[in-house]
């Protein structure tokens, strides 16, 4: 049997641990794009990087204490950012996740909106998959407030469910975090059955329960079902989950990634606790008002620039794909990736960054930039160039030498010229 | 205006100018051969604009003079399934027909007057190099060109005549391969010869030919064959400055038994590690698993500390196959450092993979 743990509004219920009184009643936790990064004073950011599960964003965390106006209103006085989490007293007044503030505080004016505290999640999540390790012997972080864990050998079938039960006590004991618990023999029918068991419930389904359970779900609840895919099987007249598993054929024509949600559907993928995997890429993308001014987007990419440098370092790898992604208004997106099979430097990365905007820059509103490097190079046995190698060596002590001082003094101790 | 040729002749110069072709798009006169009959000779031209080639003399005697273009595939492909014996080519109203006993195809020509001009020789200089040398040279450092590299210049060999020497460069930037030629030269120059004009040159000429050039284009002229081809305008490496001054170790190896064991591994992995010791190398794979090969050899001499290093063989391979003697000299510094693998006047520095 596998298990799907989900904690209960995680956010909002670990802001409940310590702070009784935002207990039984609407309570969110708002975010806000962090643009802190860009900040022209000091920050002290640092990198929080003790909770590596699939979908877990590396956090840069400063130790800056913030209040609701300092955080959400704009320099209009007007609210900013979106929920992020919502506790069941505030979804019953239709207040959602990713929904605007400011309408959210319309929906209900009584509303208790909380800032972020990244750190303190990271640190809950990291508690958590702790005591599910002692408990369990294979698990999985699946995302942040997620997990998997696989019972077979270890809990009988018949068991499951009390040990589900008891597991759920014992997570509230000794975290303070209420979670629930799915069942089922296929794995991602487990995650959705957590979904029926929510809030603060266990819900198992036998396997030859699938079929019953999956009738009249709309196929995008599904994990892996997204709004695109979900789009394409209404077009074939798939509403629900029930009705996948007469149209096989239709889904063995999209080859893999139709195969495995037909399988997951069915529960019959087979798949298993996933292994934990290593980091493939490093990146980072920060959403804004529009910025015109070609200087400013240049500082900015160099500040994304010198916090990817900071993680590669501390990853000790050498990426060799890097790339750069600006989003216009009105979504207009521009993208370059560069195969670079030499040694990494912030210098290198930087000159080559440049390179690509502007290649790619055009005079519209610039509401988004991601940087990324991948394709780390000891892990495909790459040759990287020895055109420059003497250059690139020279560098890439630099680089080695300035993390010194960035792990001691914070990540922005040293900037380079063009981040003033 | 018809031409009577044998089959074999025929098929034989349509296939060495096949790579002249425009081959993508077939709409072009450069997807088209020329053919030309002028004073009793006939001349066959292909370009793409980047490489031509003009077959000289064909040895066949033609009465008439005429040009026609030909779509250079669809020809060779006609031409190979007809029988052995002659062909009988004719040139009328705009078509051209190729015909055999009862067969009989048809083909569509273009204006033979906007088929591009080939570079002339006037007013070029000559190259006075040894050609065999040269072409030899090219042959030894051609696998170690680079293909569609973006920095276009890495995607050609660089003949480097200088004063005292001549080196032909080759690099795809994770190893460089050189072939020096010694002699005294009246003029200095450098010019970048495309990869594919090189693999053509090989082909093509053995010896006996005369070398013409200016800024744009190289030209090589033997009695059967014109050829030019573009130069490659861009700045090449300064390759002089990767070659390692100096080594701190320097072994003399056998060759075949370095190919060998290199081959034994490469069955599992072609990146390879390789441990030098006193008396011994020791190979072994690079693969993920569980999956392993290892093998050794015996030398004379060795390290008195193990020198370890990984390495992608193809590098190490394409060099011993394009080596001469039976014993070649390997010098290294560090592990992460560039090597160099020598045979007399061939060397091929190649850059290791950093564990």
């Amino acid at each position: 049997m596998f298990v799907h743990i989900d904690i209960d509004c995680f956010f909002v219920s670990a802001h409940r641990i310590k702070d009784h009184s935002l207990r039984n009643k609407p309570v969110a936790v708002g975010g806000r794009s962090d643009l802190k990064m860009f900040a022209k004073n000091r920050t002290e950011l640092r990198l929080v990087d003790d909770n590596s599960g699939a979908f877990v964003a590396p956090l840069f965390q400063n130790r800056e204490k913030k209040d609701f106006n300092s955080f959400f209103l704009d320099e209009r006085q007007r609210v900013r950012g979106i929920v992020t989490t919502a506790s069941y007293e505030a979804r019953k007044y239709g207040v959602k996740t990713a929904m605007p503030l400011a309408q959210a505080l319309g929906f209900c004016p009584q509303l208790t909106v909380i800032t972020p505290e990244y750190a303190l999640y990271h640190k809950l999540s990291k508690q958590l998959r702790e005591l599910l390790a002692s408990q369990i012997p294979l698990i999985e972080q699946f995302s942040i407030d997620e997990f998997f864990g696989d019972l077979s050998g270890w809990v009988e079938p018949e068991e499951s469910e009390r040990f589900a039960w008891e597991l759920k006590d014992l997570i509230l004991r000794e975290t303070g975090l209420p979670v629930s618990i799915g069942i089922s023999p296929a794995k991602w029918i487990a995650k959705l059955a957590t979904g029926r068991a929510k809030p603060y419930g266990v819900h198992m389904v036998r396997k030859e329960e699938i079929s019953a359970f999956i009738k009249g779900m709309p196929v995008e609840i599904f994990p892996g079902i997204g709004r695109q895919f979900a789009k394409k099987l209404y077009d074939h007249q798939i509403f629900t989950l029930d009705q996948i598993k007469a149209r096989k054929k239709l889904f063995y024509s999209w080859k893999k990634p139709g195969i495995q949600i037909y399988n997951r559907v069915l529960g019959i993928d087979g798949e298993g606790i996933a292994r934990k995997t290593p980091r493939k890429s490093i990146g980072i993308s920060r959403t804004f008002d529009g910025i015109r001014e070609g200087e400013e987007i240049k500082r900015r990419i160099s500040i994304m620039a010198r916090n990817i440098v900071f993680m590669v370092r501390k990853y000790d790898v050498n990426p060799t794909v890097y790339e750069l992604q600006l989003t216009y208004d009105y979504g207009h997106k521009a993208k370059m990736r560069k195969n670079i099979n030499r040694i990494f430097s912030e210098r290198l990365f930087k000159k080559i960054l440049f390179t690509m905007y502007e290649q790619l820059h055009t005079h519209r509103n610039c509401v988004k930039i991601g940087v990324s490097v991948s394709n780390f190079s000891d892990r495909g046995l790459k040759t990287l160039s020895m055109m420059e190698l003497e250059e690139d060596m020279k560098y890439s002590k630099l680089t080695k030498e300035v993390q010194n001082l960035r792990n001691r003094f914070g990540i922005d101790i040293i900037k380079t010229g063009n981040e003033l | 205006m018809n031409f009577k040729i044998q089959k074999q002749i025929f098929e034989s110069v349509l296939t060495n100018i096949q790579p002249f072709l425009e081959k993508k798009d077939q709409t072009q006169i450069t997807s088209h051969i020329k053919i030309t009959s002028k004073n009793n000779h006939l001349f066959l031209e292909a370009t793409d604009n980047e490489i031509g080639l003009s077959i000289q003399n064909v040895g066949l005697e033609v009465g008439d003079d005429f040009t026609f273009t030909v779509n250079g595939k669809k020809i060779l492909d006609i031409v190979r399934i007809l029988k052995e014996g002659f062909v009988d080519v004719d040139f009328e109203n705009d078509q051209v027909i190729i015909s055999q006993e009862s067969s009989r195809f048809k083909l569509p020509t273009f204006e033979a007057d906007s088929f591009p001009p080939f570079p002339q020789i006037e007013d070029k200089a000559s190259i006075s190099l040894d050609s065999s040398k040269l072409i030899e040279g090219f042959k030894k450092i051609t696998p170690a060109i680079d293909t569609n590299n973006p920095k276009f210049e890495l995607n050609g060999a660089l003949v480097d005549i200088k004063a005292d020497k001549t080196s032909i460069v080759g690099t795809d930037t994770r190893r460089l391969a050189i072939k020096t030629i010694e002699g005294a030269n009246d003029q200095e120059l450098s010019i970048i010869v495309l990869k594919k004009a090189i693999m053509e040159i090989q082909k093509l000429f053995l010896d006996e030919i005369e070398m013409f050039y200016d800024e744009n284009n190289l030209i090589i002229k033997s009695n059967n064959y014109y050829f030019f081809t573009r130069l490659v305008n861009g700045k090449y490496p300064d390759y002089e400055r990767i070659i390692p001054k100096s080594a701190k170790h320097e072994l003399t190896l056998d060759k075949k038994e370095m190919v060998d064991a290199i081959k034994m591994i490469t069955t599992i992995s072609q990146e390879i590690k390789l441990t030098i010791a006193s008396g011994t190398i020791l190979f072994e794979s690079l693969a993920e698993d569980n999956i392993e090969a290892k093998t050794s050899i015996n030398i004379d001499g060795g390290l008195d500390q193990e020198f370890t290093m990984a390495v992608n063989s193809r590098y190490i391979l394409d060099f011993l196959n394009q080596s001469g003697s039976e014993t070649f000299t390997l010098q290294l510094n560090e592990p992460s450092l560039p090597f160099v693998l020598k045979n007399e006047d061939f060397i091929t520095v190649v850059m290791p993979i950093v564990l």
